[in-house]
């Protein structure tokens, strides 16, 4: 069982691939469609998350099931949120691209 | 007035030196893991507020509290123990026992190396359950869980091992997110915080 919990949607060479560890990926014409499947698979799987990250890494949409959702702190951090939102998003991007799983049918 | 006790707000009274840094980030995981958020007397240090002043505010907002006696030894530089964390420990004790009935329910945690170490220097505590991490960040994200889920009743938190084994996944990535921290080696408690939320929104 993958220790990672979270479904990807990413920008893939002007399409959407929904990635997963362990899974299959898919690759959607658009966001929304890449969305649609995210959801499903987060439905019938155990618990976890999905994210959709753009290109500049940052979460542009996230929904968790089964799991406590992230609280954001409360205190405004010196580096600006933006700033870690595209170094963290960066890091996983990279990961994910770096994956060998192929794209499913 | 009634007092604003979150209840999703953990305060953290620990050691800031360097020797703790991996307990303390390990802690602060936890606690956003688990879908709390995390507060201590680092978040702030602009010097506008007297740090008395802003531990009893912090301590006052908080439903629950970990305080780790594990530094409570001599100092050799000066042949003194360090008091700060029992004296944040007993202000939260006292301000459960003589606030009004939000402080009154609040729960604290108590950490140390050795669970039965505080018998020698504390003794007060006598009674209060002490939780033992042995120095090691894995033992103490599972202690603060099991904690955790027990003092808030919240259910369907991931277990202590999967924290910990998203902790360590966390701790692999951080390198590359160091730049983002520009001058210091390690990020300020503020910026780490916002790392570990952004980290576990996009990579549980």
């Amino acid at each position: 069982m993958p220790q990672n919990k979270t479904v990807h949607v990413i920008p893939s060479d002007g399409s959407w691939a929904v990635r997963s560890e362990g899974r299959r990926s898919t690759v959607h014409s658009t966001q929304a469609e890449a969305i649609t499947a995210a959801r499903q698979m987060m439905k019938n799987g155990p618990s976890g998350q999905f994210v959709v990250l753009e290109r500049s890494g940052r979460i542009v949409k996230s929904e968790t099931y089964r799991l406590p959702k992230v609280r954001t702190p409360p205190r405004k951090s010196r580096l600006g949120k933006k700033k870690i939102e595209e170094a963290v998003g960066s890091v996983v991007l990279d990961r994910l691209n770096s994956d060998s799983l192929p794209p499913g049918a | 007035m009634r007092s604003r006790v979150r209840r999703d707000h953990v305060f953290i009274n620990c050691p800031f030196d360097q020797g703790y840094r991996a307990i303390l980030d390990g802690i602060v995981f936890a606690i956003y893991d688990l879908g709390f958020v995390a507060l201590c007397a680092l978040e702030d240090d602009d010097g506008g507020e007297i740090r008395l002043s802003k531990i009893e505010r912090i301590i006052e907002e908080c439903g629950f509290g970990i305080h780790d006696l594990s530094a409570v030894a001599i100092d050799p530089a000066t042949n003194l123990p360090r008091f700060n964390m029992p004296l944040e420990l007993g202000l939260f004790l006292g301000c459960k026992r003589f606030g009004d009935e939000p402080q009154r329910k609040t729960k604290c945690l108590i950490l140390d190396n050795d669970r039965y170490r505080y018998r020698n220097f504390i003794s007060d505590v006598a009674g209060q359950d002490i939780h033992a991490h042995g120095g090691q960040a894995r033992e103490a994200i599972i202690e603060v869980r099991n904690w955790l889920a027990g003092a808030s009743g919240r259910k369907l938190l991931p277990g202590g091992a999967k924290v910990s084994a998203r902790y360590e996944r966390f701790q692999a990535d951080l390198p590359p997110l160091r730049p983002c921290s520009s001058r210091s080696r390690q990020p300020h408690f503020v910026d780490f915080s916002e790392m570990v939320s952004i980290w576990l929104k996009a990579d549980r």
